[in-house]
């Protein structure tokens, strides 16, 4: 019988997570010690950041919970006050399979568990902990996990303001490989929403700060080079994303720079991210056609509203896993074979 | 009263349907017989119309549940389309032993096929996935006003004299129009993008279209594109034994001033993106005006 235990960050703080964290050369042995316990047939782990969960098989869940309990706490030295959580069956399957679709995320929706999974699943097999049920299984959940993205939103859009920028220049230009980026000042949310457009291909990183030496410094972090601050408005027209975050009281950037800049653009567009607060962009900026400014609300609203229709999805998303549930072949109430019919023979 | 209109063959079904002329009852008495006696040319049409709507409202509705996944069904199905048109334009044109296009049944038709054909070249050089979704109902567009014209029905008739040069001129300035017709879906998806990027909202519906950077160089491509292939046709015009009606030509003649002209300005002044691609979308109607009138005379 199927059953599952474990913690997740739902319940459990990261100082105890971090404890009972796994590291992937470690899984083959761990796994293997866990089929080692009497009660146990089976076996996975998953161990990521945010969860440490075990999946196993048994013909005596409960006995099986206890030895894994057991072995859980002397492993990682955990006391009585850690709490772990227990579903067995169909409520264990249930589980993996909206782990898998991310619903059990901190991030509603990611896809990362996804491959977390495949991976667990793979280092077990490899391991030889899996047979028949945990393979049939751990499939389903590969299956589900994919028609739940396939046939819900669940995973569209970016939830958190690095990513909707990222998500916006590409929407501006694609690919972002032809892309530079200039940062005006040298704060650290516009060094994280600069790495953030470095991840997917944006090079040539200008930083342009008031204290010089801070943007050397930040250039010379990210690979790119640092201007003087008086130099920026002359770059203009070389770069195509410009993230601003200066602690200037007053707005820097002003439709009279930009437009000289556009003409020697030839139609090529202009992002600008203004993460300053307050604003660094006269919002007249936004006006010039060619020009997309996002100032810290723009992009809060976008990432909030994406958080919003993930959640609208949940119930779309526990349907499927429902169906797939009720489908499965693993909890399907086994078939006797009909009892042959008295014939007239038997009753001479 | 419909069944002496059917048994004569003279059947404008399409159109009367439409006009609202055959009720709901009777258009389903008579479909199938219709479909029955229609010949194979019709039908292939047809079906190619249907693949248009298809590709169109499966695109559309898998965009409104926000499941659309770029370069699948599409696909597939605007090239079942595409595929059918050829279909009839090779028996057409084995019909007419020359390219088909000695009507505005068939001028239309083709039309429909340059805009379909062109998409599958056009739409993966620039990546514009999305760009078959607003092709599929202008492609529809043309193929149904097409079957609605009267000669629809009317068989091929041979052609009895050829001229290499009418028929080149004819073919090129048929494709140019699918051409413009295409720049015109791709300023139209520009425009779109670039309101919702203006007002900060990424509507579900719309978070597929391309990069506004991607529809912009499509839409340049596909003007040079046009204009180019038009310029050839012009000048094949004049190769012909017997030049076209003078008005016919003139028409052509301002369709092409007036596109190399937003060339010429776009590429020397620097219109902005967004003026290019709203151009682009209306300036399309100038090309169909013209078509209308090349159709009348």
């Amino acid at each position: 019988m199927l059953f599952c235990l474990g913690l997740s960050y739902a319940r459990t703080p990261v100082e105890v997570r971090e404890r009972v964290a796994v590291p992937g050369k470690e899984l083959p042995g761990a796994v293997q010690s866990l089929t080692r316990l009497e009660a146990i047939d089976e076996a996975v782990i998953v161990s990521t950041c945010n969860r440490m969960e075990i999946y196993a098989s048994s013909p005596s869940p409960a006995t099986a919970a206890l030895q894994v309990d057991t072995w859980l706490r002397e492993r990682f030295n955990l006391g009585r006050e850690v709490e772990f959580f227990q579903h067995q069956r169909e409520d264990a399957a249930r589980h993996l399979f909206a782990v898998a679709s991310g619903l059990d995320s901190m991030v509603l929706g990611e896809t990362e568990i996804f491959g977390q999974i495949k991976d667990a699943y793979a280092a077990a097999h490899a391991a030889g902990t899996t047979a028949r049920e945990l393979n049939k299984l751990f499939q389903e959940s590969f299956r589900v996990g994919k028609a739940v993205r396939h046939n819900t939103s669940i995973q569209r859009g970016s939830t958190s303001v690095g990513s909707v920028a990222v998500e916006l220049a590409e929407k501006i230009f694609g690919d972002l490989r032809d892309s530079h980026v200039m940062l005006l000042g040298a704060g650290d949310m516009s060094r994280r929403c600069a790495q953030s457009l470095q991840s997917r291909g944006a090079k040539g990183i200008i930083v342009s700060n008031r204290s010089h030496d801070r943007a050397v410094e930040l250039a010379a972090e990210m690979n790119g080079r640092a201007i003087t601050f008086e130099e920026w408005p002359l770059q203009t027209a070389q770069v195509d994303v410009i993230i601003s975050s200066t602690a200037a009281p007053h707005t820097v950037i002003h439709p009279e720079q930009i437009l000289p800049a556009l003409r020697r653009r030839r139609g090529r567009p202009l992002f600008i991210i203004d993460i300053a607060v307050p604003r660094d962009v006269d919002p007249l900026v936004h006006d010039i056609e060619g020009v997309y400014l996002y100032d810290i609300d723009a992009l809060e609203a976008l990432a909030s509203e994406t958080r919003l229709r993930r959640e609208s999805e949940i119930a779309r998303c526990q349907a499927i896993i429902e169906e797939n549930i009720q489908a499965s072949p693993l909890f399907q109430p086994v078939r006797r074979p009909p009892t042959p019919r008295p014939t007239l023979a038997d009753s001479h | 009263m419909i069944e002496a209109v059917f048994r004569s063959r003279k059947l404008l079904f399409l159109p009367a349907l439409c006009a609202g002329q055959v009720g709901y009852s009777a258009s389903l008495r008579l479909l199938v017989p219709f479909l029955l006696i229609m010949s194979r040319e019709l039908l292939v049409l047809l079906l190619a119309a249907a693949c248009y709507l298809g590709g169109f409202g499966y695109a559309v509705w898998t965009l409104r549940h926000g499941t659309y996944r770029p370069g699948r069904w599409t696909l597939v199905i605007m090239g079942m389309g595409l595929l059918l048109q050829t279909l009839f334009l090779n028996w057409r044109g084995a019909a007419i032993q020359g390219c088909p296009m000695t009507n505005p049944f068939e001028l239309l038709t083709f039309i429909s096929w340059s805009i379909a054909g062109l998409y599958f070249i056009i739409g993966p050089a620039y990546r514009l996935s999305l760009l078959g979704v607003f092709t599929a109902p202008l492609a529809l567009l043309f193929q149904i006003a097409a079957l609605l014209r009267p000669e629809a029905l009317a068989p091929a008739i041979p052609r009895t004299s050829h001229s290499f040069w009418g028929e080149l001129h004819a073919a090129l300035a048929l494709v140019s129009y699918g051409a413009f017709a295409l720049a015109s879906a791709a300023g139209i998806m520009f425009l779109l993008q670039d309101r919702q990027l203006k007002k900060h909202q990424l509507s579900s519906t719309l978070r597929q279209l391309p990069p506004i950077h991607y529809l912009t160089r499509a839409i340049r491509g596909l003007l040079i594109t046009g204009t180019a292939l038009l310029s050839v046709a012009i000048l094949s015009a004049y190769r012909m034994e017997t030049l076209p009606p003078s008005s016919k030509l003139t028409i052509v003649w301002i369709v092409w001033t007036l596109y190399v002209a937003l060339i010429a300005y776009e590429s020397w002044r620097g219109m902005s993106a967004r003026r290019a691609a709203a151009t682009a979308a209306f300036g399309f109607l100038i090309p169909v005006i013209s078509l209308w009138f090349v159709g009348r005379h």
